[in-house]
């Protein structure tokens, strides 16, 4: 009987640290709920001010994505003195809940930073009309929902014409998760285009890690890349990608960020960063709704570097470092995505 | 500069064997005493979160690996505790800490990377090479034997020594002897439980520092999950190796080499689909067991069955 209590106590033990990771402590600035929100606000303001709830997927201190869509809501509550309720480490399994309980406590905008909460948001805001809902690179999107979303071409386009003007062996590398999905086919075709726009010569090899964090199996990766004459190498696989930037630092080959902004990691081997920032999109829909000339799309709303959703955010250190022809490839090309003069093969 | 493919992928081949290398001899050691050690991958993945930690914490590699030794040692004595007192499914127990150190990494990595921001995680330096110069410049050697680190030279000491102590000392027979009939072994004055105890906690901190290889020599930072199945490889090695160290030590070089060569099959863009080349691995793994089924040499013939004193 101990034996079998025993045995039982520790597979408990085993299933509740399994459930605690799916919900660790949430940081500074998150809330409970809208009951024990923490409103970014003076309580008790005029009628008029709006409400807010934003809510994301992981923590809000990511140093990325997230911290970016938090500093921007920030930036509007005090700008447009909203009350605004943050909530981080939102589940996929809970994002419905959260979502009716934001609603139903009369929040006027119900936000979420996370492309994956919007088939949830779809249905909650089927059922609160009234209420204006908003997700971050949505896919799908309703009536009274502002959905936007990334080319997810025009920054890599740009990032492959920096490396093209850049490289001497001709040999660009990209890493991918897989090499067959049409967000990695995306990545590929327009990376290489953009290096073939400067320099017709030049090779694209690209590869898969098969794991978001296997970073040994990805620092590998890159090292087979280098090795095999890549001077430039462009890794978007999860938390490989730090990982890889490094390991081209230390190599003192070229390498870009995706996601997140990383120039800083060094002042000569980042080439630049693509990003596509939650800021810029909750700001237009926090401004839509605000001045009421925008209170949904049921179609999400695609938009690019000329908007400001996505940018290739070049490394200002090397302005001085590489030669001005550089600088001018991709002026010029940015400008012919604006005019609309480029076209890219997309899957 | 470009590097030879050869020297790429045998260097390579090393790096990607020397956390199994750690893991199998922790399970072989285990298994040759008659107990199954399932939950190697959660010991790795412990051994790869702690061994970070501690030298987040401090700043210093040797206190990380300390730390990484200290939880393995933990992990294997709770194994033990578990597998050996109680007699409970080795299988069952090792399945649950696997999943209890999955939870247990994912949780503490999440609290981690909540109490500092991104730049913070990193850290300041890895267990580097030690022989640089113009010996790593050497063609195959170099990269081979040159270009690795001092974990990669403990871990073949270690391997030299397992071979040594289990055919060449009264200790190391009586532990193939615990393995083989323990309540033979039990009669003729040899103490099974603390043998089996010993092999079972050293298990645990071979493969933590198999996964702290991962983090303080390889990457410098975790993530969830990060051994991505290394654990298991090394269970497959085991067989594979017909549960004798030279045999065992080629298989982690062989499932090595697989892991080097699936990444080179993409690079050189062979026209082979990219998941098979990911695949190789592991379908090495399933040929290997399949082509030992039925031959002659098996495991110890107590592995796996809980031995009661009393019964």
């Amino acid at each position: 009987m101990k034996k079998k209590s025993f045995f039982a106590v520790t597979m408990s033990i085993t299933l509740l640290l399994t459930l605690l990771a799916g919900c660790s402590d949430p940081g500074a600035g998150s809330g409970g709920g809208p009951s024990g929100g923490d409103s970014a606000g003076q309580t008790g303001g005029e009628a008029s001010r709006l409400k807010v709830a934003w809510i994301c997927d992981g923590v809000l201190t990511d140093g990325g994505w997230n911290t970016n869509g938090y500093e921007g809501m920030q930036k509007l509550a005090e700008e447009y003195d909203l009350e605004v309720s943050y909530q981080e480490n939102v589940p996929q399994t809970d994002v419905g809940d959260v979502l009716r309980n934001y609603a139903s406590e009369g929040y006027d905008m119900v936000l979420s930073n996370e492309q994956y909460h919007c088939e949830p948001m779809v249905e909650v805001a089927a059922d609160f009309p009234n209420v204006t809902f908003g997700c971050v690179n949505a896919y799908v999107s309703a009536e009274n929902m502002i959905a936007f979303s990334g080319t997810l071409w025009q920054h890599n386009y740009l990032a492959g014409v920096m490396s093209g003007m850049v490289t001497k062996s001709n040999k660009l590398g990209l890493i991918t998760f897989s090499t067959d999905s049409d967000s990695a086919l995306t990545y590929l075709s327009s990376f290489r285009a953009g290096a073939q726009s400067v320099n017709p010569d030049i090779e694209v090899v690209h590869v898969a890690t098969g794991s978001f964090s296997d970073l040994a199996a990805g620092k590998e990766m890159a090292t087979s890349l280098i090795d095999q004459g890549c001077d430039v190498v462009y890794c978007n696989s999860g938390d490989c990608n730090a990982t890889v930037m490094e390991l081209c630092i230390e190599r003192g080959v070229y390498t870009i960020s995706a996601i997140v902004d990383r120039n800083g990691m060094s002042d000569e081997y980042v080439l630049g960063s693509t990003v596509n920032l939650p800021s810029t999109q909750l700001r237009m829909m926090v401004e839509g709704k605000l001045s009421g000339t925008h209170t949904g799309n049921v179609t999400p709303i695609v938009g690019g570097i000329e908007d400001g959703i996505e940018a290739f955010l070049v490394n200002e250190s090397l302005q001085d470092k590489l030669d001005a022809s550089v600088f001018e490839a991709i002026d010029e090309a940015t400008a012919e995505i604006i005019a609309g003069n480029v076209t890219v093969e997309l899957p | 500069m470009p590097v030879s493919l050869l020297d790429t992928t045998l260097g390579m081949a090393v790096r990607m064997s020397t956390p199994y290398l750690f893991a199998a001899l922790g399970g072989l050691l285990a298994q040759r005493s008659g107990v199954y050690n399932f939950a190697l991958e959660g010991m790795m993945l412990g051994g790869a979160y702690f061994g970070y930690f501690f030298t987040l914490l401090t700043g210093n590699l040797l206190l990380g690996i300390l730390g990484a030794v200290i939880f393995g040692l933990l992990s294997g004595w709770l194994l033990a505790f578990i597998s050996i007192r109680f007699g409970v499914s080795q299988m069952v127990v090792g399945l649950g800490m696997n999943t209890l150190f999955m939870g247990l990494t994912s949780f503490c990595s999440r609290l981690l990377s909540n109490s500092r921001d991104g730049s913070a995680l990193n850290l300041d330096r890895l267990i580097g090479n030690i022989i640089s110069g113009p010996a790593a410049e050497i063609p195959v050697i170099g990269s081979v034997l040159c270009s690795q680190n001092l974990m990669t030279y403990l871990i073949i000491a270690l391997f030299v020594f397992y071979a040594w102590f289990t055919r060449r000392t009264e200790y190391g027979l009586a532990l193939r002897a615990v393995g083989e009939n323990p309540a033979a072994s039990q009669t003729a004055g040899i103490n099974v439980f603390r043998y089996r105890y010993l092999s079972v906690i050293i298990s645990g901190a071979l493969a933590a520092l198999g996964g702290a290889y991962l983090t303080l020599t390889q990457v410098s930072r975790f993530s969830e999950n990060m051994t991505n199945g290394r654990g298991w490889i090394a269970i497959a090695a085991i067989c594979l190796g017909r549960w004798s160290p030279a045999g065992t030590f080629f298989s982690c070089l062989l499932f090595g080499l697989a892991s080097a060569a699936s990444n080179q099959i993409q690079v050189l863009n062979i026209g082979i689909p990219y998941q098979f080349a990911l695949m190789v691995p592991y379908i090495l793994a399933i040929l290997a067991l399949v082509s030992i089924q039925g031959k002659s040499s098996h495991g110890p013939a107590a592995l796996g069955k809980p031995y009661m004193k009393n019964r």
